[in-house]
């Protein structure tokens, strides 16, 4: 039963390299050149799927990128991937695959009764049949989920490396078959910077599966030559095994670069997938062509390939598909195959040819004593999972249009159909070139050109060897030329075989007998049938996109690369429109499907996103901090003590700065130094409070806001001199706040002499707060601090522990407290001093949740409050605003929306029962046990336990909060069925007179 | 004048000299060190008022580099055009506010001088493959013979705004801000595994 | 894309960032705050935006490069670029 379709010498593999591999569980063998396509037809495995929609048996069908059916499941474990196309997997030792689309074997698979009740499955029906009744819905979709799996992906972290790569070359060579050499050739020579890509591990394109010449030589050393002189060149850069997945604006494309999928695995640091983005100043597409499959009778059977598809395996691979082959064409291209074919060794039991007359080609195989049918049709095949049993084929009639006479019943075991070729014209129509529809070669061909590309060889439908060779070196010297090479030339190519398709008779849908019911597959991937495009059309889906989505014609992961132009000639022969009054539907990228981690690269993991560590970062994870993210930043959340708990911890930092002296790291808080003759004026433009009279040493706290009068961001400026100042900005606003100014200055006021500059990373800030940060601050510097040297909102540039440093007197937590700015460098040997010196004392660094505690006891706002949607007076800060002066935003808040009594205010809150918690991101409203929908009157927006007044507070903006004092309403959060009677006060819980600051 | 206390990189956790990364034909084919301590400034004015140019150089002996990318040298210092009236002047370490001083003092009102030297981290990548490495990571075009000896480029390397100089042939300079420091020079390093590579001793 | 920036040159998308509408003008502080004539113009500024088919001129910012604001006329229907420049040069090309 076993026996080897491997022939007895030749193809481009290396014999004494045997590789071992697994389908389906079952150990196979083959050879180090081969792919998974070629190893399983080299094993006589034929049944390699089961069809998308009607899980019919389905095996190999192309040699290439194009294959709409031998798809499979690539390896196991962490590393499996779905959909893979066995034409495109490079066989490598220890390779493990399997079917998909089966269960629970791919040989017994209980779903394929959907193709006995094929007519429950035409075009639409998933709209028609599942939209309703609409509860239903949901159970149909697992089911038809289940039954048309599409293999599975993954489900554990995939364990390899990815990366991304960038280039700028003058020529880009999108393939490397002989247009694309001579091309690469002919730019390379010129001086221009040039780039050949190929998807495969070998240059020469369809040259790999022919045993055609270039002059005197085998095409494949004339290749191999082509190569080795563009290598010596210092500015042509070879990417084998590389896609061009993608054709963007200004000639960016994209490169997907399998690096690792040959091998078993990409050890260490070898990336599995690469990708590139290349900016090209030229590109030559030299992307080849595809063949198209004919449309006729169970044309689905294993064992039904496309005629080059046979020709590559027989003269690659050393494979012969079948024993007994019929060739079905409808040009001349399929000759030189059953040549090719006989050649290896397979009996070629007859030609079907559609075509009237008689071409030179059918001598060729005439004399070989290969029988040739002329206006015969192929309408019918016979087999089932196992293959191909034999065909029936039948005469035409006068018009072409009915099949006639008696059936003629070939044997065989594969089937070879050409219905002409298709040029790859993705990256041509990616790039929004137009396409032309040329009646004489039944295809779309480029035509006008938009970005800086010209087509050359197959892709441009020229067919002939010799004429690719040609095109190719000039397709390769203009665009050099164009790129700025004037002396360019058009390489020369000695002259080559020179086979053509002749005339070709396009039939795209093969007549059958009256009264049969034949499933004739249009798109294999999806199942798509002539029936199914002729119900399309008869519903009313006339526009070839509608046809498409209706039909899912195209839309499978093969982007519909063998059954586009058929699809859409079946589309218009029911309309009775001619092609190009049809149209196409748009190539989108990628060209083939790209894997997910060549998309993320090393943007994953820790890398995911860059981490902004602050100088005292390391001091903080010495320390034991738990560290949490804030925006890129890493903050110390609190400092755990050994047997503490986590609230202990934060309670014990808060106590601590109220009842003696902490440390907190305010590194990240956004600095931007402003200076400039014109500072003072920007700040009174950018501020709603006035920043002209500051005096030298003295910071005021500022409200900016948008052009539309919500609040932009919050924070302190300093003045160091008459033009020189520092503005501080919440963490999260210090990059938008940056860019907001240098639109201003560059955009709105460029009349400003003013420079602004992020000094964020220069400066080491560390907030020393409580009763005793004077008393510690006296023993870190020999400068006068007492309240009168340095006075509330007052700053100095003071010599601190031998480095120059910045105080400000500054305080967010309430306490009298202090900020210590030194550059980022001494960071660490100030806070530890700090530290040192304290220790006496107890000093002890806090986090981000004891900050938190404090700002809500004495309610400073923060992102929560400052979310987009509050003004300067929501948040208390009207008073603030000047009237002498127009500042961002001032238009906007005197309009009546602004001026509501109703708008929501900050308020602050306190548990009533002083035992319940309010609930976080609660809802405030009057009675939590009304109806639902209630009036929501108002949110709460932080909450906390505060240890130093020992209960339950929060902060929340409710409408109107400030007349509401004393007001009992209740936070409620039905998401978590919580609830907490709150009482409204002021929001300055603690120390309300603000007496501690100014201490 | 030198600083009293010691000046600690943003990398001093992490760096570590010695070869690293895969074991190549020929060793390793970049080398990495942060170049340190520095002084660096951040210069700016307009570059038509005489007041600013000549105060510029005489503050560091150079003439203002006016066209995009280029980098002006006197002695041990650079002056990297950032920007139409933007620069960053760089040297070794002159002590704290020294080299802010002596822009201050030449250019008065007309330039406004910031002193960022403990604002970057600045990492050295030489070596055949030190191009490839800076390939991988940002969108500019490394060619020998477009990013040459004396140009300057600001991109971004996995996701972090980037100032890349090149000093001299296969030698290049990133600056990042230093908070970004530890990040780049993981993400660096990382990228050159393939390539193997030694870290030297810091330098200036 | 590739983006030309007035001083660094051809750089990739990645660096910049598009910053909006260059053809709209940011009124004048106003002269009487309750004049009708200003309140419609700030209107106009603050909330309303065309949305044009075709060559637009727009504002970009090289962000992760010299970080200037620069316009470019750029079609919304292709994304050709027809001229980048200064905020105080006219734009040329398109079919403006
Ligand atoms: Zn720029």
């Amino acid at each position: 039963m076993s026996r080897s379709y491997r022939t007895p010498e030749g193809g481009r593999i290396d014999r004494s390299k045997l590789l071992n591999f697994t389908f389906d569980g079952k150990a196979y063998t083959g050879f180090q050149g081969d792919t998974l396509a070629s190893a399983l037809l080299a094993n006589g495995v034929k049944l390699i799927a089961r069809s998308f929609k009607y899980h019919r048996p389905r095996g190999i069908m192309s040699a290439g990128p194009e294959e709409p059916c031998g798809m499979i499941q690539l390896r196991e474990g962490n590393r499996t991937e779905p959909n893979i196309r066995a034409t495109q997997v490079e066989l490598f030792d220890g390779l493990q695959a399997s079917s998909q689309n089966r269960w629970p074997s791919v040989k017994w698979d209980i779903n394929s009764i959907n193709n006995l009740f094929n007519r429950m499955l035409p075009a639409g029906f998933y709209y028609k049949t599942f939209m309703w009744p609409k509860a239903m819905w949901m159970t149909y979709e697992e089911v038809i989920r289940h039954a048309a799996g599409m293999g599975r992906s993954a489900d554990l972290p995939d364990p390899d490396r990815y990366e991304h790569m960038h280039a700028y070359c003058d020529v880009l060579v999108a393939g490397g078959g002989p247009a694309g050499l001579m091309a690469a050739k002919s730019a390379a020579e010129s001086g221009a910077r040039v780039i050949l890509v190929d998807e495969h591990p070998e240059l020469g394109g369809h040259l790999r599966g022919r045993k055609s010449k270039v002059g005197a030589k085998d095409a494949m050393d004339w290749v191999a030559g082509v190569r080795a002189e563009l290598e010596a060149m210092e500015d042509v850069t070879i990417l084998s095994r590389t896609t061009v997945a993608s054709y963007y604006d200004h000639n960016m494309l994209v490169l997907n670069e399998h690096t690792g999928d040959h091998l078993p695995t990409a050890e260490g640091w070898t990336p599995r997938q690469r990708n590139w983005k290349v900016w090209a100043k030229q590109v030559v597409l030299a992307t080849g062509s595809i063949e198209r499959p004919l449309v006729f009778g169970n044309n689905d059977v294993p064992g039904v390939m496309l005629t080059n598809a046979i020709q590559t395996y027989a003269n690659q691979y050393g494979v012969t598909p079948g024993n007994n082959a019929v060739i079905f064409t409808n040009n001349d291209s399929a000759y030189e195959a059953v040549l090719d074919m006989h050649d290896a060794g397979i009996r070629v039991a007859a030609v079907v040819d559609n075509r009237k007359v008689e071409t030179a080609a059918t001598a060729t195989v005439r004399e070989r004593g290969i029988p040739v049918f002329h206006n015969h049709v192929v309408f019918n095949v016979n087999g089932n999972k196992h293959g191909v049993k034999s065909v029936e084929v039948m005469a035409l009639n006068e018009a072409g249009d009915h099949v006639a006479g008696s059936i003629i019943k070939l044997e065989c075991d594969v089937l070879g159909m050409s219905g002409g070729w298709t040029p790859t014209v993705h990256l041509f129509s990616q790039s929004r070139g137009k396409l032309k529809w040329n009646e004489e070669l039944t295809t779309f061909v480029p035509s006008e050109s938009f970005q800086q590309e010209r087509s050359a060889g197959a892709c441009n439908a020229t067919w002939g060897l010799n004429g690719c060779l040609k095109e190719g070196a000039k397709a390769g010297a203009e665009a050099a030329k164009a790129a700025g090479f004037v002396g360019a030339k058009a390489a020369s190519a000695p002259k080559s075989d020179d086979h053509g398709m002749g005339d070709i008779r396009a039939m795209w849908r093969v007549p059958q007998p009256p009264h049969t019911h034949l499933k004739r597959f249009v798109d294999f991937q999806d199942d798509v049938a002539t029936s199914d495009v002729e119900l399309a059309v008869r519903e009313g889906y006339t526009s070839i996109e509608h046809a498409k989505r209706y039909t899912t014609l195209g839309m499978g992961t093969d982007q519909g690369k063998t059954s586009n132009v058929n699809g859409l000639a079946i589309v218009s022969e029911e309309l009775d429109k001619p092609i190009p009054e049809v149209g196409h539907t748009t190539f989108r990228p990628p060209y083939t499907a790209v894997t997910m981690g060549a998309i993320t690269g090393t943007e994953r993991g820790h890398h995911f996103s860059p981490i902004r560590r602050s100088p005292l970062h390391d001091w903080h994870l010495n320390a034991g901090a738990t560290m949490v993210p804030a925006g890129m930043w890493m903050r110390a959340q609190y400092y755990q003590h050994p047997g503490e708990g986590m609230w202990d911890a934060i309670y014990r930092e808060t106590l601590n700065v109220r009842n003696n002296v902490g440390l907190f790291d305010v590194s990240p808080l956004g600095k931007i130094d402003v200076q400039g003759p014109d500072a003072a004026e920007f700040l009174n433009r950018c501020y709603i409070n006035g920043f002209g009279k500051l005096a030298v040493g003295k910071c005021r706290y500022g409200v900016m806001l948008r052009e539309d009068g919500m609040i932009f961001d919050d924070g302190t400026t300093s003045r160091f001199s008459e033009n020189h100042f520092m503005m501080t900005t919440t963490t999260a606003k210090a990059g938008p706040v940056m860019q907001h100014l240098e639109y201003l200055l560059d955009v709105e006021w460029p009349e400003l002499n003013v420079h602004v500059v992020s000094v964020t990373e220069e400066w080491c800030g560390m907030a020393v707060a409580g009763p005793n940060s004077r008393e510690l601050l006296s023993r870190i510097t020999d400068a006068d601090v007492s309240d009168e040297a340095i006075p509330f909102m007052g700053v100095t540039e003071v010599d601190i522990c031998g480095v120059p440093g910045r105080i400000y007197r500054i305080s967010f937590s309430g306490e009298l407290a202090y900020e210590v700015g030194v550059p980022s460098d001494w960071g660490t040997h100030v806070w530890s001093q700090l530290m040192e010196k304290g220790a006496d004392m107890g000093v002890a660094p806090y986090g981000t949740e004891a900050m938190g505690i404090m700002r809500i006891e004495k309610g400073h706002v923060v992102g929560a409050e400052l979310n987009g949607r509050t003004t300067a007076d929501d948040l208390g800060f009207g008073p603030m605003t000047s009237s002498k002066k127009a500042f961002i935003g001032q238009h906007a808040i005197g309009k009546p929306a602004f001026l509501e009594t109703d708008r929501k205010q900050l308020t602050g809150l306190k548990s009533v029962d002083g035992k319940t918690k309010i609930p976080r991101g609660a809802q405030i409203v009057a009675d939590p046990a009304g109806r639902i929908p209630m009036e929501q009157l108002g949110e709460v927006t932080a909450n906390c336990y505060s240890p130093s007044m020992k209960e339950f507070i929060g902060l929340a903006i409710v409408k109107n909060g400030r007349e509401r004092k004393g007001e009992k309403l209740w936070a409620y959060s039905p998401l978590t069925n919580e609830k907490c009677q709150v009482e409204l006060v002021s929001p300055h819980m603690y120390d309300p007179e603000g007496e501690k600051v100014r201490g | 004048m030198v600083d009293l206390t010691e000046r600690v990189s943003a990398l001093a956790a992490i760096y570590e000299t010695g070869t690293f990364g895969a074991t190549v034909d020929g060793g390793p084919s970049v080398a990495f060190s942060e170049r340190r301590p520095l002084s660096i400034v951040h210069v700016a004015g307009k570059p038509d008022d005489k007041a600013f140019s000549d105060g510029v150089k005489t503050a560091c002996g150079c003439d203002l580099p006016t066209t995009p990318g280029d980098i002006a040298t006197s002695g041990d210092l650079s002056l990297v055009w950032l920007a139409p009236e933007r620069w960053l002047a760089v040297c070794p370490n002159r002590g704290s506010g020294v080299l802010e001083a002596a822009f201050r003092d030449a250019c008065g009102d007309s330039g406004a001088i910031i002193d960022v030297s403990h604002g970057r981290t600045v990492i050295r990548l030489s070596g055949a493959n030190a191009r490839t490495v800076l390939m991988k990571g940002a969108p500019l075009d490394f060619h020998k013979k477009v990013f040459t000896p004396g140009r300057a480029a600001q991109s971004a390397i996995s996701q972090c705004g980037t100032l890349i100089t090149c000093p001299a042939e296969d030698t290049f300079d990133v600056y990042v801000f230093r908070a970004f420091g530890q990040h780049m020079w993981e993400w660096l390093t990382d990228a050159a595994g393939e390539f193997g590579y030694s870290v030297e001793t810091p330098a200036t | 894309m590739l983006i030309k920036c007035p001083w660094c040159g051809d750089r990739a998308l990645q660096e910049f960032s598009y910053q909006g509408d260059a053809t709209v003008q940011r009124p004048a502080e106003p002269a009487e705050p309750t004049d009708a004539k200003w309140d419609d113009e700030w209107y106009q500024f603050v909330y309303l935006r065309d949305d044009p088919k075709g060559w637009h001129d727009e504002l970009w910012q090289h962000n992760l490069g010299c970080r200037k604001h620069f316009k470019a006329r750029r079609n919304t229907v292709t994304h050709e670029i027809a001229d980048t420049g200064p905020m105080n040069e006219e734009l040329k090309g398109g079919d403006k």
